[in-house]
């Protein structure tokens, strides 16, 4: 499924939990969606697409975010956190730490859909538990 | 498996290998640049080379495997063939001894060693092709491990490049449209106070509900005491409406 497909399938989607999305195409030289979930309060999702694979991110802090004294401590605590997190995994792009997702690009549409949902709540869970060691 | 061809699977994985260690390297490095430094790299286009090799080999592989099974299953046919020829002439000698007639039973017995070697001929040149299509099978099975294991190494390259790419574009989205990126911090209070307004939101909903419901059941509790009197009210009339009548019967 290209892009351009899953958005329009997702912004007419609606989960179980009653979430609907906002789709938003960033142009640029690569393609993008930016993913909204109306009914949760939470950060934008922005869907990228490999050959194969689709990666979904979510961005969390950037470097100058850190209490710098409690920086090591952060990041053992996300190396010691990811395996618990389900579906998402902590990288690191440039100065910002992301959550992210990645599927095969055969991937159906429901899986997509509950990446862009799981991915979300995790990032909130992951910014509150984190919330210590940043500024 | 020949020397060459040993050193060749080591040096594809080898070269599979430095990619991540190419990726590390630029990081440490701090390139702002990853992906191009990586991907721009003699390496990446050595590995596209080394993908494609591979992906050729494993055709002629594939062709030469194919070749072999077709030559296994003639030879497996000629050999059940000359079996039996083989059967045949050997039951003729017997008969042909068993009548006395020495000559004829020597000329079949010459056949039969003729039949004979051809037989060992085949079986030897059968034994040749199963361990030759064994070979190709296994070379096979390692052609497509390196295959896989190149374009393993070649989805980590494009999709460093990819997320990087991806991330500037976002960020420039982000700043193009005078909408900085939120501290993380920020957002989660942000989020906190609008799940606080909705918890109080829904109680002031709740207090709404009661409320609504009091004035219900007041309103139903009006409504009744009304109904009560204007039914007072109606036998009244209903009563005075007889007297009425009955007085002016009697009248």
């Amino acid at each position: 499924m290209n892009l351009a497909d899953f958005a329009i399938r997702l912004s007419q989607h609606r989960t179980s939990e009653g979430y609907t999305f906002e789709c938003q195409n960033i142009d640029g030289e690569v393609d993008v969606l930016q993913v909204e979930m109306a009914g949760f309060d939470g950060f934008p999702v922005y869907v990228t697409r490999t050959e194969t694979q689709v990666i979904c991110i979510i961005y969390l802090w950037s470097e100058a975010e850190i209490i710098k004294d409690s920086r090591v401590e952060m990041l053992e605590m996300m190396l010691d956190t990811s395996i618990s997190i389900p579906l998402s995994s902590y990288a690191r792009v440039g100065d910002r730490y992301v959550l992210f997702g990645a599927l095969s690009v055969n991937s159906d549409f429901d899986k997509l859909a509950e990446e862009v949902v799981i991915l979300n709540e995790n990032a909130l869970d992951v910014v509150a538990a984190m919330e210590d060691f940043l500024l | 498996m020949s020397e060459d061809k040993k050193d060749d699977q080591t040096a594809e994985k080898n070269l599979g290998m430095n990619v991540l260690k190419k990726i590390i390297n630029t990081i440490r490095t701090e390139s702002r640049a990853l992906a191009d430094a990586v991907t721009d790299s003699a390496g990446s286009r050595n590995i596209e080379y080394a993908c494609e090799e591979a992906q050729s080999k494993l055709a002629d592989a594939k062709k030469a495997l194919t070749e072999m099974m077709t030559k296994e299953k003639q030879s497996a046919n000629q050999l059940d063939i000359i079996s039996d020829k083989l059967s045949q002439k050997e039951a003729l000698v017997l008969e042909a001894m068993s009548k006395g007639d020495e000559p004829s039973a020597m000329a079949h017995a010459i056949e039969v060693v003729d039949l004979e070697l051809d037989r060992d001929f085949l079986i030897e040149s059968l034994d040749n092709v199963k361990n030759n299509v064994a070979y190709l099978q296994n070379q096979l099975e390692q052609s497509e491990r390196v295959l896989k294991d190149l374009e393993r190494q070649l989805t980590m390259l494009r999709t460093t490049e990819k997320v990087q790419q991806a991330t500037e574009t976002i960020m420039g989205h982000i700043d193009g449209a005078d909408n900085k990126m939120v501290s993380a911090k920020t957002s989660l209070e942000r989020i906190r106070e609008k799940q606080k307004n909705t918890a109080s939101g829904q109680g002031d909903q709740e207090q709404l509900a009661n409320h609504y419901k009091q004035v219900r059941a007041a309103s139903t509790a009006v409504k009744s005491v009304a109904s009560e009197a204007s039914k007072q009210h109606a036998k009244a009339v209903m009563d005075r409406l007889l007297d009425k009548n009955n007085s002016n019967d009697d009248g």
